[in-house]
């Protein structure tokens, strides 16, 4: 990753976080990533990342010689790079409180400009450990099976050696809050049973 | 090894039907097994399960069960929604509080609040429920709690008539043999022949006296165990160790004896009305008069006593005579004479009013008495007429008696038990009436007589008698109706139907009524192999030096 995107839009519920040009390695769908900064440090999970052109009146026209890759069209337009810009969208999910991780909304949201940052996995274990933190994604409209299934799938890899018991707690929480929707729990499962 | 002992937490119920209880993750009960939960104030509601239910918390799972099969998707969907969408329930029947750290356990009027907590029962617990002051036998330990024991005062058993019921091949006279050890044991344990419960036994197949054969070998009876307490009475000729062979004479049959057996014998009820006006007119011998060919010169004279007898006199005339259709005296006559051909019916006076009256001085002298049917026992009607002959004669007696003590317990004859088999026959609905069994039922403990009756087809016993059953012991049983009969009345009977449904075809047994605070299932003791049931305990008194004056509850049948 060539830079640390940054908060450009934030609210308690949503913020988006861009990159300082075109990123070809964003955060993952279902990431979860920290915003360390101001009074409440803020967890979230990627629920989407697009690339585009910064000035959306301006779009990007295809160009490149037939047989050249992306890479090699960039490498040859160097300052394409700087007219594209990669943005993350990130749901909240909990936020730092002292000592405490809380699986809640962020009283206030994260500033603007603080830096975005990866969960490590002691972040990601405190703030999935009780499967508190799906009641957010499950409500949230930007969270579509596909996202919740990943962010599933992504904070499991923090249980090393304790996945499977994370995976049925987590989906026993996911049971509880999709009661009446027996589809939707069946397609998030069959999303993080792979 | 520990076991667990949390089930889950109450959800829900009543009083008047049961506690809804949701079992954890994990945990499972059997029907019948004693639970218990916190109630406020300090004290314990105990229970039993009387259902195990599998619910689904909404539609959904239900309707689109997780695919069969080992994909990670179905065993991840599997392992989520068990205990989540779908989870399993247990209804509680609600019987006892039991006051932590002692005190008299009272009938539950009080429920856990939501949420409480639900456990197996404990040893401590179930002692306090099943405390037995004095003399106390083991009916066997509750299902799953191998080392539990459940006790029940001898006293308080057989103060109320007691009900062995169940399909052949349960258990029944297993059982019914342990119970009647401990009453021996008992009454042998007892310095005053006043205290002493006996038995009265009427043994249809020789379970009881000297040997017991069934399916898991063959035991001592009765009077192997205790020989200087038990008597035998056999109706067959030359039997071991006899007190003296049971021979009814014609004279000894009185009509009522008669009636009871109406629909056995195959009498007509216009039958029995001749039998009494026999008797009557022509006295104790009537039933030889009436047995042969032709009527005698003194059945003449006692029929037409006012005018000339006719030329030819038969038993017809006779009949018309009397005021009866000739059929009537035939069908009569016909009856006596199936009696007659029996090998232990005698014409004249037999042996029977002597081997009566040694029967009552051995039970008002303390010793329990064993009827012996031998090979006469498949014939219902000979057992019947015994039984009836014995018993309402006997009863007499014994109300004779406790008229007599006019209310002085010392003069008061000891407390007796009558065991009767296929007790149905005679106290089924048509008969109860005319049997003297129905009257000891219904009499209770009134005269200190008391029954005890082994039956397959409770339905049949009139329901006037099983309600005076104190004591219920209930095996295995198919027939709805018989189910019904037994619980029919009892508070969360429907529980309780549940759980006798569920019974093992052998060796288990749901046990309720007078004597038990609650109904438990039990697996009843084994019947030792080659020794009697008190063996242990005798030997442990025995072995000591010393002879109590009242065994303790620790083992009548061991350990």
């Amino acid at each position: 990753m060539s830079s640390t995107p940054r908060v450009v839009e934030a609210g308690l519920r949503t913020f988006l976080c861009a990159y300082e040009g075109y990123e070809e390695d964003p955060f993952c769908l279902g990431e979860f990533v920290v915003v360390r900064e101001g009074a409440f440090p803020a967890l979230g999970v990627v629920v989407d990342a697009a690339s585009g052109p910064e000035d959306p009146s301006r779009p990007l026209q295809a160009q490149g010689a037939a047989g050249q890759t992306a890479a090699e069209v960039l490498a040859e337009n160097q300052v394409l790079r700087l007219l594209l810009r990669t943005r993350v969208t990130v749901v909240s999910c909990g936020y730092v409180e002292g000592e405490a991780i809380r699986p809640l909304l962020p009283p206030a949201p994260p500033p603007l400009l603080g830096r975005v940052e990866a969960a490590d996995d002691g972040e990601v274990k405190r703030v999935t450990g009780d499967g508190a933190f799906l009641a957010l994604l499950v409500a949230s409209p930007l969270c579509d099976d596909a996202v919740v299934a990943a962010a599933i799938r992504s904070a499991a890899g923090a249980f090393a050696g304790e996945e499977r018991e994370f995976l049925v707690g987590t989906g026993k929480e996911l049971a509880r809050l999709l009661k009446a929707e027996p589809a939707r729990l069946a397609s998030i499962l069959r999303g993080v049973a792979g | 090894m520990s076991e667990r002992r949390n089930l889950g937490v109450v959800v829900g119920g009543s009083l008047a039907k049961s506690v809804e209880v949701r079992l954890e993750p994990g945990a499972s009960a059997q029907l019948g097994q004693y639970v218990m939960s916190p109630l406020e104030g300090g004290s314990r509601l105990l229970g039993m399960v009387t259902d195990v239910a599998l619910k689904a918390a909404e539609a959904g799972p239900t309707s689109w069960p997780p695919p069969t099969g080992d994909t990670p998707f179905a065993a991840l969907l599997r392992d989520v929604l068990l205990d989540t969408a779908v989870y399993t329930q247990v209804e509680v029947n609600p019987y006892l509080e039991v006051p932590t750290g002692g005190g008299e356990p009272t009938r539950a009027r009080r429920l856990p609040r939501h949420f409480a907590p639900v456990a197996l029962a404990d040893q401590e617990a179930l002692a306090a429920a099943f405390a037995a002051d004095g003399q106390a036998l083991t009916v066997g330990t509750p299902l799953g709690m191998d080392d539990v024991q459940v006790w029940v005062p001898l006293e308080r058993l057989f103060e109320r008539s007691v009900g062995v019921f169940g399909k052949s091949g349960t258990g029944k006279t297993v059982t019914t043999l342990l119970l009647l050890d401990a009453l021996v044991q008992d009454a042998r344990d007892r310095p005053s022949r006043g205290e002493r419960t006996v038995a009265l036994v009427f043994d249809m197949h020789d379970d009881y006296g000297w040997r017991m054969k069934f399916q898991g070998g063959e035991r001592q009876g009765l009077k192997q165990r205790h020989p200087a307490h038990v008597c035998m009475h056999p109706l067959e000729d030359n039997v071991a160790n006899s007190d003296g062979r049971l021979v009814v004479g014609t004279r000894d049959i009185e009509p009522a004896d008669l009636e009871v057996l109406q629909t056995i014998g195959q009498f007509t009820a216009q039958a029995i009305e001749v039998a009494y006006e026999c008797r009557d007119r022509f006295g104790q011998g009537w039933i030889d008069e009436l047995l042969a060919d032709d009527p005698s010169p003194a059945v003449v004279r006692k029929t037409w006593r006012e005018g000339e007898p006719p030329e030819e006199v038969n038993w017809t005339r006779v009949a018309s005579r009397l005021g009866f259709h000739s059929g009537s005296l035939d069908n009569l006559r016909r009856g006596l004479g199936k009696f007659r051909r029996k090998e232990f019916v005698q014409s004249g006076a037999g042996q029977f009013a002597r081997v009566l009256e040694a029967i009552v001085q051995e039970l008002l002298g303390g010793k329990s008495v064993v009827i012996q049917f031998g090979r006469f026992g498949t014939d219902m009607t000979s057992y019947m007429l015994v039984a009836n002959m014995l018993s309402r004669r006997i009863w007499e007696r014994y109300r004779a008696e406790m008229e007599a003590a006019q209310g002085d317990r010392a003069k008061e004859p000891n407390r007796l038990v009558i065991v009767i088999e296929e007790a149905h026959k005679f106290v089924d609905r048509s008969v109860a009436g005319k049997s003297i069994f129905g009257d000891i039922a219904r009499e209770l403990r009134k005269y200190n007589v008391t029954l005890l009756v082994i039956d397959q087809r409770p339905s049949q016993i009139d329901p006037e008698v099983l309600s005076q059953i104190g004591t219920k012991f209930c095996f295995q049983l198919d027939s709805e109706a018989d189910v019904e009969a037994l619980v029919g009345g009892i508070a969360g009977r429907a529980g309780l139907r549940q759980v006798i449904a569920a019974l093992e075809s052998r060796r288990q047994a749901l046990v309720f009524g007078h004597a038990l605070p609650m109904p438990v299932v039990v697996r009843p003791p084994e019947l030792a192999a080659g020794g009697r049931a008190g063996a242990t305990l005798r030997a442990r008194l025995e072995g000591n030096g010393a002879r109590a004056e009242r065994a303790t509850p620790a083992g009548l049948f061991g350990a």
